[in-house]
């Protein structure tokens, strides 16, 4: 019994003996695990509704009753379905109607989106997540467009949990999360989630890599403006290097920032810093790089330790940066330039007058260069004391001695997190060893072929686009090069 | 001799289109006088004009052959205005007894330009005069022998039939099959070609002969000629894996040739490899493979001359050898003494540098500057061996105290207090020195690093550096685990969408 066509309903709407069939359908497929078919119902019921929702009202006017519209629909709708039962046949209608709703009908819809996100059941979403995420992007642009982006938080926090089967699973809708946060400009709900390392990448994520790319992104800039400038190199670095073969506007963005923040972050350090890692896809510096000359040249300028240099640079392309939305960033890495040469000074010089050290770091007059080492020893990052009577600065060396009991606790902490680290890498570095393609490639044991194929483990977790049938199909798997690109060489990921 | 102006307009190669003389042209980028185009695409950076050699030409080339001795005496004359004329000449002289034809055009081109340039027109017959006359190049300055179209021809008849000659000859020796002959044939072919000037037909002779070694002493004597040739060209690479075959081949590093040939052998393959190393900046090595040379089997002039050998070793080693290595194996070494004892201010140098007299040396190394940019390997190592050098100096000066009057040490290396600041400033962040700077009281405090907490630090910074890295292969496996590419199709939602700034 696949969809009635029943000629679509008058004015009223569609008959809910429909409905009943759907839910019905939709609750079977569901229990079976039916996906494809589910995908046609769902589509199919949506489609209905889209047509009906389109049509305009008899009497086309303004007061009184018109045609379906979006939120009576769904109220219609709503009643009839129960939200932990049905919640995979609500999210398809739901986000119909959500699309085809005009501004004034919005506001009801919207509520009841975020009740049902909140509510909904984890379960059955996750048969099909993706109608579900797409839901959540229409709500979160929706309240963007409205001005409220603060009340759209909760609800998509709480979203989250229903899509993901594990703690450590990166879905598309934090990049929704991200977004909010950034255009509410609070930083506080997003926190948590960025301290996450992701370990797994959901199926709405991986079949839209966009939203993985603009987690990332709106990520490291979150970071950012709370200063937190490790964590969101790390973001950006992470942005640039997912594999691409085409190239990206996020990305590129993303790769702007990350030379920006490397060096507000780690000026001080050597220019390979600036260097990604070798995995990081050709698109990058085949046609990335090139396009992000001005901030190439800061590079340079600021490496070459003069003030000067770096604002004339930065005058240069005054208007990218400005255009780019990096002028906070840009002003940032000046002074950072400037602290820079401060702290190289401390490790060649015992005392300096204030105003060499003015003269030597490009500043103005010793009044500004003693404010900013001041202001330097606050931060803690460099240890010093002024001299008024003589003008003179004395260095001193870092007096943290290592010798407590803090500094105790963090090195175990820290000792710990590492050995955590090192025991899933282990992991998954064997995961890939019994991998039967893997040995039959790498040749490892040397044990005759037919032996091989009897004796492959059983838990081969293949990498392939779940084409399986690797183990005990003998040396015919190994033409089973549809092992995807992660096989391709070996042990790729952890080159 | 006559005032050189200070300004010539000297165009240098700005017309010569012959490849094989391209090793002349190569080391020049560029006349910072003339704004003469560049050579072959060189690397090296220009190098200045040299104003005041204590040169004594004809000793100087006294001591090489061949190719070498022509390719140094135009290095000076491109360099050295002021024994431009002398050294064209000598080269003119020496080129009639070459082959060489082109070399010989070019050079009396140069000589006549020079000429021009330094006296004026019109003092002197045409280039071309019709006086078919072989004058030796005498220091009279006011006569160049015209271009001698007839000397041109004949040699160029003579190289030909040279060559034609051995072609067949060689025919003969491969229809009778006899390797020996054949190896032979090669070998003659490739100095011929050498003598004439063509350096690339002459690497690809000699480099046929290998397939027709029959012995570690043919295999030895191609490996010597591909080295020759190479060092010609350039073509540093080439030396170095030439010299390592030669090593290696078992009858040599077994030494079970006969004794002269073989001592006489090994300096030459040290020589030529120490030569490469320079060219490579790879001082230290250049320094051993000197070191390793034999004054009496010293037998190269057509590579350089012991002399040579002397000066490169000795600056190389003073530049990166610390001082128990310079005593060991320079000073106090048999072998390289008598090296020293060519280049006598060469010894004068190392040796204050040892005793400490560094303000002595570093005045007698300036005082050698000039010959020393004038030598066609060395001169653009020149200036970056010094600074080695001098910053060798200053550790070694500040090495026994704990804290020392900065006013006396500038003293010392005569420079001023500021100067020696930013020097001191470099050595200290490039960790050469351990020691900080006393701006208030001008004096310069060793310091004591702290291993404990210097390793605490470390450890600490690299803990960060291995959870992040550690984190990101993590996700980067879940990326390719789930096959996340971006990539475009037709689908929008993959393709990049404008962008995503929201603020």
């Amino acid at each position: 019994m696949s969809g009635v066509h029943r000629g679509g309903g008058g004015a009223g709407g569609v008959a809910p003996a429909h409905w009943e069939q759907y839910l019905l359908h939709v609750r079977n497929l569901s229990a079976e695990g039916n996906v494809a078919k589910l995908k046609e119902v769902m589509s199919e019921a949506q489609e209905r509704l889209a047509r009906c929702l389109d049509q305009p009202g008899a009497g086309g006017g303004a007061e009184g009753e018109v045609g379906p519209t979006a939120d009576g629909e769904w109220a219609k709708l709503a009643a009839m379905m129960d939200i932990q039962e049905h919640s995979l046949a609500m999210v398809g209608l739901l986000s119909v109607c959500l699309r085809k709703s005009t501004n004034d009908n919005r506001e009801q819809l919207l509520n009841s989106t975020a009740m049902f996100l909140s509510e909904c059941n984890g379960e059955q979403i996750r048969l099909f997540p993706h109608i579900f995420a797409q839901l959540c992007h229409d709500y979160a642009s929706h309240m963007i467009k409205r001005g409220k982006p603060i009340q759209g938080i909760l609800p998509l926090t709480k979203a989250v949990s229903k899509i993901q089967l594990r703690d450590k699973m990166l879905t598309s809708v934090h990049s929704d999360i991200c977004m909010l946060c950034l255009s509410a400009k609070i930083f506080a709900p997003a926190r948590d989630l960025l301290n996450v390392d992701f370990t797994d990448i959901s199926e709405d994520a991986s079949a839209e890599c966009k939203y993985i790319l603009l987690y990332f992104y709106y990520g490291g800039m979150l970071l950012a403006t709370v200063k937190n400038f490790a964590r969101a190199l790390h973001f950006f670095e992470i942005c640039v290097t997912i594999p691409a073969v085409a190239v990206s506007h996020i990305m590129l963005e993303a790769y702007k920032k990350f030379i920006l923040v490397a060096l507000i972050d780690q000026g001080g350090k050597a220019k390979e810093i600036m260097t990604l890692p070798k995995y990081t896809s050709y698109v990058v510096s085949k046609y990335l790089q090139p396009l992000c000359s001005p901030y190439t040249e800061l590079i340079t300028s600021y490496y070459s330790n003069d003030l000067s240099s770096l604002q004339t640079t930065i005058n240069k392309y005054a208007d990218t940066y400005e255009s780019d939305s990096n002028s906070g960033l840009v002003d940032q890495v000046l002074s950072s330039q400037t602290k820079t040469n401060i702290k190289r000074l401390t490790k060649t010089f015992l005392t300096l007058s204030l105003n060499e050290l003015a003269v030597r770091v490009g500043l103005a007059n010793s009044e500004e260069a003693e404010k900013l080492v001041v202001k330097m020893i606050q931060e803690g990052s460099i240890h010093a004391k002024i001299s008024q009577k003589d003008g003179m600065v004395r260095f001193d060396n870092n007096p943290e001695h290592f010798n407590s009991s803090e500094v105790l606790e963090t090195l175990e902490a820290k000792i710990t997190r590492c050995m955590a680290l090192d025991n899933q890498l282990q992991s998954l570095t064997e995961v890939i060893e019994t991998n039967s393609d893997y040995v039959k490639r790498s040749g490892a044991l040397a044990y005759s072929a037919g032996a091989t194929s009897k004796e492959d483990p059983a838990q081969s977790m293949s990498f392939s686009n779940g084409s399986g049938a690797v183990s005990g199909s003998g040396p015919a798997a190994a033409s089973s090069s549809s092992s995807g690109p992660a096989m391709g060489n070996g042990s790729v990921p952890y080159s | 001799m006559p005032l050189v102006p200070s300004v010539e307009p000297m165009q240098i190669d700005a017309e010569d289109g012959n490849e094989n003389m391209g090793e002349f042209r190569t080391p020049q980028a560029q006349d910072p006088l003339a704004g003469g185009g560049g050579g072959g695409g060189a690397p090296q950076p220009p190098l200045a004009m040299v104003e005041n050699p204590t040169l004594d030409l004809e000793t100087y080339v006294q001591g090489y052959s061949g190719l070498a001795r022509l390719s140094r005496l135009m290095f000076v004359a491109q360099h050295c205005p002021c024994l431009r004329l002398e050294a064209l000449k000598l080269a003119l002289q020496y080129v009639m007894s070459t082959y060489n034809t082109q070399m010989y055009a070019q050079i009396h081109r140069k000589l006549v330009e020079a000429h021009n340039a330094l006296s004026g027109p019109g003092s002197d017959s045409g280039p071309n005069a019709n006086l078919p006359d072989l004058a030796a190049g005498s220091s009279a300055l006011e006569k160049i022998p015209p271009l001698d179209q007839v000397w041109m021809d004949q040699k160029a008849k003579k190289a030909a039939l040279k060559l034609e000659k051995l072609d067949t000859d060689l025919k003969n020796y491969k229809s009778n099959s006899i390797k020996e002959s054949i190896r032979r044939g090669h070998d003659d072919l490739g100095d011929h070609f050498l003598d004439c000037g063509d350096l690339s037909h002459a690497l690809k002779c000699y480099s046929r002969a290998r397939d027709y070694c029959t012995s570690g002493r043919h295999v030895i004597q191609m490996c010597l000629n591909v080295i020759k040739v190479s060092i010609y060209l350039r073509n540093w690479s080439h030396v170095i894996s030439y010299v390592n075959k030669a090593m290696s081949t078992p009858e040599f590093s077994e030494g079970t040739m006969k004794g002269v040939d073989s001592a006489s052998i090994a300096t030459r393959l040290h020589c030529a490899y120490g030569l490469a190393e320079l060219a490579n900046a790879k001082y230290k090595s250049a320094a051993k493979h000197f070191l390793n040379a034999n004054l009496d089997y010293c037998d190269i002039p057509d590579m350089m001359s012991a002399q040579n050998v002397g000066t490169y070793g000795g600056l190389c080693a003073l530049a990166t050898f610390d001082r128990s290595e310079l005593q060991r194996q320079v000073i106090s070494s048999s072998s390289f003494k008598l090296f020293l004892e060519l280049d006598p201010q060469l010894r004068e140098i190392i040796f204050n540098f040892y005793e400490s007299k560094y303000g002595k040396c570093l005045k007698l190394l300036e005082e050698c500057k000039p010959n020393l940019m004038l030598d066609i390997y060395l001169a653009f190592h020149v200036s970056t061996l010094y600074t080695m050098i001098r910053n060798r100096g200053l550790v070694q000066y500040f090495s026994p105290f704990l804290c020392a009057d900065l006013k006396l040490m500038a003293s010392c290396f005569n420079t001023t207090l500021l100067d020696l600041e930013d020097e001191l400033m470099t050595l200290i962040l490039d960790g050469q020195i351990q020691a900080r700077i006393d701006s208030h009281n001008k004096a310069l405090y060793a310091q004591d690093v702290d291993q404990r907490n210097a390793t605490f630090e470390k450890a600490i910074e690299m803990g960060q550096m291995y959870e992040r890295r550690a984190q990101l292969l993590v996700f980067r496996s879940a990326l390719l685990k789930n096959n996340v590419i971006v990539k475009t199709n037709s689908r929008s939602s993959n393709n990049e969408q404008g962008d995503p700034v929201v603020n």
